[in-house]
This record gives structure tokens, sequence and C-alpha cells, in this order.
């Protein structure tokens, strides 16, 4: 019992990054159309960033303040040199410039930090557990990502629903061509957005830093189950990205553990451990196959 | 430029292209270059996984990331069957006794039957969305094989498993890379000239119309799924049949090889070569690989260039090799 | 033989607060040519569109030949001969005219499940195709491609398609749209020539070419009925002479 609400927490924590990674992400997808397969890049430059300045500065605050803006910026960059040609092309255009980039930057992470792995320290002051039921430990850490993300979303709802600029942005997913006429510079809009996306991206490669290795590639492997995300959640939708992300950490998370237990009510334990194993890693495809045979374009489709 | 003209432009190429890859290898024998033929070997195992490609991609606008599963599974199909009948054990023992097998042609025939069943099943679920999400969608499941194939210790898992040897063909040694080579070739020439065929059907019509207009294409009466999933299926076996190759080739298969990075690598090479033209593929593989190969003589960082290279060709240089070489926009 | 080939009952359908249409029903008989008129955003397209099976009505029915047809999709209408034409040409750019028109073609004429033979040498698709080519005009455009062509030229070939699938009954929706005076006279003609065969309804917006091809005609306000019968009965009709002229009774948009 104690270890199914510990992997439900920790299947909420990796929903709450995967929605840091889905929600730029699927707004880049629902406004501007474009499929950008190089997002993990900026997860990846977050945590590069991150862990450079910590390793050097000792504050993990001082990395985050660092890490946050380089994302940005360097997303930025890139919409305003790449992205922005890609936005009237069609998806295979857009697959394979965005396919550049990730060659590129993983690239350029080896040339300038080297093949190894950097590794990040949880810092001091978050590195207890807190006991949040009786005989129930859970890092600090950990609990302070989930808490870090609930925020973003609290600040994200806000931004869309309450303030002019996310009342532009949603219009501007509606009809591009009005919010051009009424003088709102559209493609400074855009930019924001990217790098909107690119600054949570890179705050979940901050907040992965500690847990997971600092390396080349690490972008790739999350992207996937961004993607996923966003397939569920619908495109274009953060609440869906919410959403999603959230079941999709949980059925990760919570299949990896127990799927080889419940084989074993099934077959014998040496079978069920491997048919188990293989098939924990396949849960969260199938959970996506259903729902998407339930729902073809995902639980929220922005547009109706 | 008119029209009988570009026909003739067409041909050509195609006929040089086959006619210089038949005889490359006598030529690398006799400048002493044969270690070229193993590389060339690979173009061409490449460029039969980049045609399957072009088959759904350039001509039926099916925008799939996750074509490389098709041709890992093929890859392993023919390594498991191969390292159980060097182990004398059977594949399955419940719930029919399956044995190894090395033989050629039976491996072969499995890797395309088993993609083509994983293409028809993950196609019937990936066909039924459009776009964005389609693209999204197969790069899921390839990715899903993918983790499967590492949690598979039994077969090496993430480290991959070795085979003892390639496959036997009626007695011919395929150990030797000349004859290899030219096994490859044939399979080529012979898939090439299908598609070619298939494209140019009533088939193929209705497959390039889907690219262009679906609306159109259901609004005339085509039940346009039932079309776009078998050309997804075959696909999907010509790429287990180039996985089959591959595995000899190297007589190694990993899990890499369904990533879903392999499947951009073959979109790339699709692109480079020209979209929508059964040849361009060849070509683009051929490109891409032998950059590759150039590129990593003079800096172990040779991606950081191939990147912005990509990109500039998507941004700039739409047409492909194809396109370069007859003088023609391909279909975009 | 019916004599009613098409007919709608209560058609309804509604996109978020705007009802598109309310309770529609009409019948079109075998043979004729029914004209479908009516102020913009009075519902006409989306009519064709509930019709065609574009679109899913959210209630009412829709019979063809004596079938009901209003939950099946798009493509097994165009098989029972219920066949639409698009009001933005909506042909496939990139093949010629000629393999526009075998496209057409193929979808009635055998298996399209043949993957060795060249589509375009198959005479059985090939004859049929070079028919609707000389009766649309287009002979000599033969193997440009489509995007080449012009806008009225396009307009031909749009009609051709929907042609060679031998219908029983075209949606032919607003077909003269941006045609010249040249290309209005000629459609006219052609149609005209199809009136034998042929059911037809035909949305459009120039009158003249309405009130001389059509048999009866309906008309469509803000997503209803206002009115059903002959040219000279319409044209008399005060509800239709307001909606035309708008003279402050009910708001046009």
């Amino acid at each position: 019992m104690i270890l199914f609400i510990e992997q439900v927490l920790n299947g909420l924590q990796l929903g709450i990054m995967l929605f840091l990674m889905s929600a730029g992400l699927t707004l880049v997808f629902g406004i501007m159309h474009v499929i950008n397969l190089a997002h993990g890049s900026f997860y990846m430059i977050g945590a590069y960033v991150a862990a450079t300045v910590t390793m050097r500065s000792g504050s993990f605050l001082l990395g985050m303040a660092a890490a946050l803006p380089a994302a940005a910026l360097v997303g930025m960059l890139v919409e305003i040199l790449i992205l922005r040609r890609l936005y009237n092309r069609d998806h295979l255009d857009q697959v394979l410039a965005t396919f550049g980039l990730i060659f590129f930057f993983n690239e350029l992470t080896i040339i300038i930090w080297g093949r190894q792995p950097l590794f990040m320290d949880v810092p001091s002051w978050l590195n207890q557990t807190i006991e949040l039921l009786p005989g129930i430990h859970y890092p600090q850490y950990r609990l302070a990502i989930i808490f870090v993300g609930i925020l973003v979303a609290v600040f994200l709802y806000v931004l869309f629903t309450y303030t002019r600029l996310g009342l532009r942005i949603r219009a501007g997913a509606t009809n591009r061509e009005m919010i051009a006429a009424m003088g709102i510079n559209i493609r400074v809009l855009y930019t924001l957005v990217f790098g909107l996306g690119t600054l949570l991206a890179g705050l979940a490669g901050v907040m992965a830093g500690p847990i997971l290795a600092v390396e080349t590639g690490m972008g790739e492997s999350i992207l996937i189950l961004t993607f996923v995300v966003i397939v569920i959640g619908g495109i274009g939708s953060v609440r869906g990205a919410f959403i999603g992300a959230v079941f999709v950490g949980l059925v990760d998370t919570l299949g990896r553990a127990f799927t080889p237990q419940l084989f074993r009510l099934f077959f014998e334990t040496n079978t069920a451990d491997r048919l188990g194993g293989s098939l924990s890693t396949m849960a969260v495809y199938v959970f996506m196959a259903a729902i998407l045979a339930w729902k073809p374009r995902g639980l929220f489709p922005a547009h109706g | 430029m008119s029209i009988p003209v570009l026909l003739t432009r067409k041909k050509i190429l195609a006929v040089a292209v086959f006619a210089l890859l038949f005889l490359l290898p006598p030529v690398f024998q006799a400048t002493g270059h044969e270690y070229l033929v193993s590389l060339f070997t690979r173009i061409i195992i490449y460029g039969l996984a980049a045609v399957s490609l072009d088959l759904i991609l350039g001509y039926g606008g099916m925008v799939s990331l996750g074509h490389a599963a098709f041709f890992g599974i093929g890859a392993y199909v023919t390594a498991i069957f191969s390292y159980h009948s060097f182990q004398s054990s059977p594949v399955l023992n419940w719930p029919v006794q399956i044995p190894g097998s090395e033989n050629c042609i039976v491996l072969m025939g499995l890797a395309f039957l088993v993609a083509t069943f994983f293409g028809l099943v993950t196609g019937s679920i990936c066909l039924r969305t459009r776009g964005m999400h389609f693209i999204m969608i197969t790069l899921a499941f390839a990715q899903m094989f993918y983790y499967f194939f590492v949690s598979m210790e039994a077969y090496g898992g993430g480290d991959g498993l070795s085979l003892y040897g390639r496959n036997s063909l009626f007695g011919i040694d395929l150990g030797s890379d000349f004859f290899f080579y030219y096994l490859c070739l044939i399979l080529l020439t012979i898939f090439s000239f299908l598609a070619h065929r298939l494209v140019q059907s009533r088939f193929g019509l209705v497959i390039k119309g889907c690219r262009e207009n679906e609306t159109r294409l259901e609004s005339l009466g085509f039940a346009i799924y039932r079309h776009k999933l078998f050309c997804y299926g075959f696909a999907a076996g010509i790429a287990g049949i180039a996985g089959a190759l591959m595995a000899n080739q190297s007589e190694f298969v990993s899990p890499g090889l369904m990533h879903w990075t392999k499947s951009g690598e073959i979109l790339v090479m699709v692109l480079l070569g020209g979209t929508g033209t059964i040849i361009g593929p060849i070509l683009g593989a051929a490109t891409l690989i032998l950059m590759e190969e150039t590129l990593a003589m003079y800096t172990e960082h040779w991606m950081i260039i191939l990147g912005p290279f990509l990109i500039l060709v998507v941004l700039f240089a739409k047409k492909g090799m194809y396109g370069l070489l007859t003088g023609q926009e391909t279909k975009s | 033989m019916t004599e009613i080939l098409l007919e709608t009952q209560q058609l309804c359908k509604q996109f978020g607060a705007l009802k598109a249409c309310s309770n529609v029903s009409i019948k079109v008989k075998r043979g004729e040519l029914h004209g479908l008129i009516g102020p913009n955003g009075a519902g006409k397209t989306t009519l064709i569109d509930l019709i065609s099976g574009t679109i899913q009505a959210d209630s009412g029915t829709i019979l063809f030949n004596g079938t009901e047809l209003t939950r099946k999709p798009l493509h097994v209408r165009s098989k029972q001969g219920l066949v639409r034409s698009f009001q933005v040409t909506s042909v496939f750019n990139s093949f010629t005219v000629e393999e526009n028109l075998i496209a057409a073609v193929l979808s009635r004429s055998g298996s399209s499940f043949r993957f060795f033979s060249r589509a375009v040498s198959d005479s059985t698709l090939r004859e049929p195709a070079h028919e609707v080519m000389e009766r649309i005009g287009l002979k000599d455009k033969r193997l440009t491609p489509a995007a080449n062509l012009s806008h009225g030229e396009r307009g031909q070939l749009e009609m051709g398609m929907a042609l060679a699938t031998q219908p029983k009954m075209l949606l032919l929706d607003e077909p003269m749209a941006g045609l010249g005076p040249g290309g209005t006279v000629r459609l006219t003609e052609l149609i005209n020539t199809l009136k034998e065969s042929v059911t037809i309804l035909l949305v459009e917006h120039d009158m003249s070419a309405v009130f001389s091809l059509a048999d009866r005609i309906t008309v469509l306000v803000q997503g209803e009925v206002a009115a059903t019968g002959t040219p000279d009965e319409i044209q008399l009709n005060e509800m239709v002479q307001k909606a035309y002229l708008g003279q402050g009774v009910t708001c046009l948009s």
C-alpha cells in the first residue's frame, strides 16, 4: 500500500514534468500549426546550463535563474531564424527542419560538454524526506517539483483567462488575419509564445537534472511521452495537456511498477516478470491507443 | 521542356543508377577498394527502406515517423530465428513448436509477413488520424516497439543480438560481401520496379490522390482508409525485408534500428533524394551515407554540419537530387 | 421507379449557437432540375454538405432512391449515385486533366485494387474519360496539369469529374461562381444537356441561370424553407421578394 502511494506520487511528479514539456508544445502546435521535434533540445539546454552554473556557483537557484532565460532566448532565436519560415510549409518540411535542429543541438552539447553525462545534486535544502502520512516518506525535492508544476498550471490559467496577452494568444489561435487587422503584431506574439514554451521546457530540464542524468539526447526520450500527452490531451489545449500529462505520468509509472505483479496472478514468476517487464513499458502506448479509439482527436481538441 | 523528353530523362537516370550499382563491385575489386562493397551494400539496403517510405510518404502523403519500426522488426525476426537455429532451440514452444531457421528465403518471407502484420495493426489505428496527430502516433508506436525490444533480455535487450554468420541461400556463401551485395541489389531492383508499377496502377492513382485531396476522393466514392492501410502494410513489409538484409549485413541487431531517430534518418534520405520519385530515395540514401562517411573523416562532430545542412535544404532546395538531375520539380 | 428521388425530412444542423439548417424538408423529383436559392448565409451550402455526407446532420432523415442515407459516410452516398461538385473547385492539381477524369471513372469502373497495369493506358478507363473530356470541351487540354488550367477550365473539369461518376443525382454547389459571361453560357448549355439523364439540385446565385434552367425552385432563408414552387410562382412570392430586397424586416446575415 505504501509502495502504491509512493508510486502514485512518482507518477504525479512525472506527470508534472510532462505537463511543463507539453504545455508549450501544444500551444505551438495549436497556434502556429507547426510540429517541432526539437522541443526536447530546450529541455536539454535547460538541464545543461543549470548543471554547469550550479556546479560552478554551488547554488541550485542560480542555476535555475541562468537556465530559464537561456532556454527562452535560444528558443526565440530559433523561432526568428528558422521556425518562422516553416509556418506555411507542410508538415514534412517542418519535421525535417526540426530534425536538423536536433542533430545540431545534440552535437553542440557534445562539443561543449563532452560525451560524459553531468550530474547535478539535489539542492541541500530540499534533500530530506517528508512524512506525508504515518509511514509514508517522500522526498522533498519531488514534492517541490509537483508544487512548482501546479503553480505553473495556475499561472497559465490566469494568463489565458484574465490577461490581454493571454486573450491575444487565444485569439491568434483562431483567427490570424483578425489579429493582424487589430494591429497586434502577430510575429512578436508568435515569438513570445514560442519562447514561453521553450522556457517551460527548460524549467522541466532544470528540475529533471538532479533526478536523471544530464546527457546528450535526453530530450528525445521525454519528447515521445510528451507527444503521447498531446495526442491524448488534444492539440492546442493546455487543459488537455495537464490532464493528459497526469494520466500518462500515472499510467507509465504505475504500469512499470505493477504490471509484473499483475502478471504474477496469471503466470509463474519468471514468465510473469519477463512478460510483465516487457509489456509494462508498452502500457502507456496501449492506453494512448485506447483513448484514440474512443476519441481520435484527443480528449479536449482545441478546435471543435 | 516537352513531356516525351522528360520521360526519357527519368528513364535514363533510372537505368544509369542501376547499371552503375551493378558495375561497382568488380570496379572496387579491381582498384583494391574492396571494403567499399560493404559500404555500398548499406546504401542499397537503406535505399530499399527509403523506397518503401517514399511509397507512403512521397506518393500517399502519409508522414510517418515510425517507419523504422518495421525495419527493426524485419531485422529482429531474422536475428531471432537465426539465433534459435544456431542454438538448436525452438523459437516458440506453445501453442505450436516453431523451429529456428537460417534459410534466407524463409527468413525474408517471414520478415515481410511479420512486418506487414504489424504495419496493418498499427496502421489501422494511426490511419484514423490525420496531419500532426498521425505523425505523433506513428512516432509513439515506433517507440513502443523500441522499448519492447530493449526489455527483451533473452535477445540481448538494449545491447543487441549477434548473428553467427549470414543466412544461407541454396549453398551460395552469403558471407562473401560480393555475393551478398548482389542479392541486395537484385531485391532492390525488383522492389523498385514493383513500386514503380504500383504507383502507376489504378491503386497508385488513388494513393496519389490521397496526398493531394482526400475529400475529393471520398466524394468520388473511394474508401480511402482501406487504400491507405493496404499501402501502409505493403510499405511496412518491404521495410521488413530491408531490415532482414541489414541483420545479415552487420550480423548484429539492436533496438536502435527501430528508434524514431532512425525513422528520421530514412525520412531525410527520402527528402534529400526527392519525394515521390522511387529513384530519388536511393540517391538520397547514397548521398546521406556517403556524406556521413566523408565528413566523419574530417571531424567526429560531423552531425553539427549535417543539421544545418538539412535545414538549409528544406528551406531552400526542395527539389532534391532527383529534381536536380532530371531538371524538374518533385511533387511537393 | 419512385417519382421522388431525393427527400429530406426535418433536417437540422447547428454550429454552436448558429442554426444553419432548421427542419429543412425538401423533395426532388426524378429527372427534374431543382434550384436552391436564398440570400447569403441562408444555409444552402450547409444543406448540400448534409445531403452529400460531408457533414452529419444533428437530426432528420435523408432518403435517396428509396434508401435511407442519413448516417452513411460520404463515399457510400457517392457510390449510390448521389454526387456533389464543390464550390471552390476541388480537383487534383498535380494530375493532368486526363488523370483527373480517369480517377473519377475509376470510382465506378471495376476495382481500384489493381496494382500492376498502368491506369492511364487502361482502355476501360480511358474511353469513358475521353468521352467526358469531349462533353466538357477540354479535349485539347488532355495532358495539361490541372494546376495550369484557367479558373473557368477548372470549373469545367470539376463538372466533368462529377459527370464521369455517372451519377443519378448531381448536387451542384455554385458551379458558375467566378465564371465570366462566356463561361456561364457554356455551363448553362452543358447543364441543359444533362437535364434529360441526371437529376440535379442546383445552388446558384446567378438568378437568370437558375430561373431559366430550373423546373422547380426552393428558397432558403436563415436555414429554413421559405417557399417551393415553379420559377413563376417563386418570382411572384411575397416572402421571397422581402427576403431578397430586404425591406428591413429580417436581419440577413
